[in-house]
């Protein structure tokens, strides 16, 4: 099966990310696609480069990065959403006079249309949220 | 339809909506905290679930992070791991959460 | 997201239930509050050829509710029949 997923809640703060992430895991050992994850509304902070948790707990980002390394599997931040929170894109951040390495590795920002492309052409779309 | 719960009834009126929706045949998986409402406790809408034809599953992982025990459950729900959860994603065409 | 899929040439079917019915009052006036007001963007949703805008009966009695006080024509329907279109689709996208 194509599995695609939506994640709509900051990391640590909701479970919606470590849901999705290990529900992934157990997709990926069935033999299953995750071709896209969405990252949207305050998902976005799942794709922030800078993350520092503390040394004793999951690196959420790091994981996320990890993902996309090890299958492949494409990581979408929401443009409308990134930019309402201050994610910016390399070439943006550098032409507005931002932060230009605000995106953590394995993950690019693109619009809604991916996220509509991916339910459209998943078998099973899955949302986490808050 | 699987239905995909997070919250439990306590804090939201997700599980309440998603009861007053789902029939015989659907599914509904409970994850995160909404574990806690597979507990025997006289306040949880699953309480009159036990003859419907409507399949409750909670999801062990949560379960265990949060020490509910299977015993202290309604004894008519079904324990899932994350494999399961893909199964009952698998079995399932239609999808909806309740977040 | 329902505009789109519509451009991306879907069927889209739009369903209104519990508190999502108040979405589709009139006199709605976002602006008081700075913010953006979305009734027309439902006036809109014909010109996208999404036509197919249900409202769940149930939840519009439980709020007390009637169609004449909605920005848009829209069509009644229960609950079982609400979950029978759910059920009917290929995917289903929630706000």
């Amino acid at each position: 099966m194509k599995i695609s997923i939506q994640i709509n809640a900051s990391p640590y703060q909701y479970q919606a990310a470590d849901s999705a992430w290990h529900f992934i895991q157990a997709a990926i050992a069935s033999g299953h696609e995750v071709y896209r994850v969405f990252f949207y509304h305050d998902g976005i902070y799942n794709a922030v480069r800078d993350s520092r948790p503390p040394g004793d707990e999951r690196d959420i980002v790091k994981r996320w990065s990890a993902l996309h390394l090890e299958h492949g599997v494409d990581l979408v931040v929401c443009v409308s959403s990134a930019q309402r929170r201050g994610l910016l894109e390399e070439s943006v951040g550098r032409k507005v006079g931002g932060y230009e390495h605000a995106l953590a590795d394995g993950f690019r920002i693109a619009g809604l249309g991916l996220l509509m492309e991916a339910i459209i052409d998943a078998d099973r779309h899955i949302c986490f949220g808050a | 339809m699987l239905y995909i719960v997070n919250k439990s009834h306590a804090s939201s009126q997700g599980l309440h909506d998603c009861l007053q929706r789902a029939s015989a045949g659907d599914a509904v998986l409970l994850i995160e905290h909404a574990v806690y409402s597979a507990l025997n406790v006289k306040q949880t809408p699953l309480l009159t679930m036990s003859h419907s034809e409507l399949k409750i599953f909670a999801l062990s992982p949560d379960m265990q992070a949060r020490g509910v025990q299977q015993a202290a459950c309604l004894e008519f729900i079904q324990f899932v791991d994350y494999q399961g959860f893909v199964e009952l994603v698998e079995n399932n065409a239609v999808l909806r959460s309740y977040f | 997201m329902a505009l789109m899929a519509a451009a991306f040439d879907q069927r889209v079917i739009m369903l209104f239930e519990g508190d999502g019915v108040y979405a589709l009052l009139n006199k709605q006036r976002p602006e008081v509050l700075g913010l953006k007001n979305y009734s027309p963007l439902l006036k809109a949703l014909s010109v996208y050829d999404i036509n197919d805008v249900f409202v769940e009966q149930e939840s519009m009695i439980e709020r007390e509710l009637h169609k004449g006080q909605f920005v848009i024509d829209v069509n009644e329907i229960s609950r079982v029949e609400l979950k029978r279109q759910m059920e009917a689709a290929d995917q289903l996208f929630s706000f």
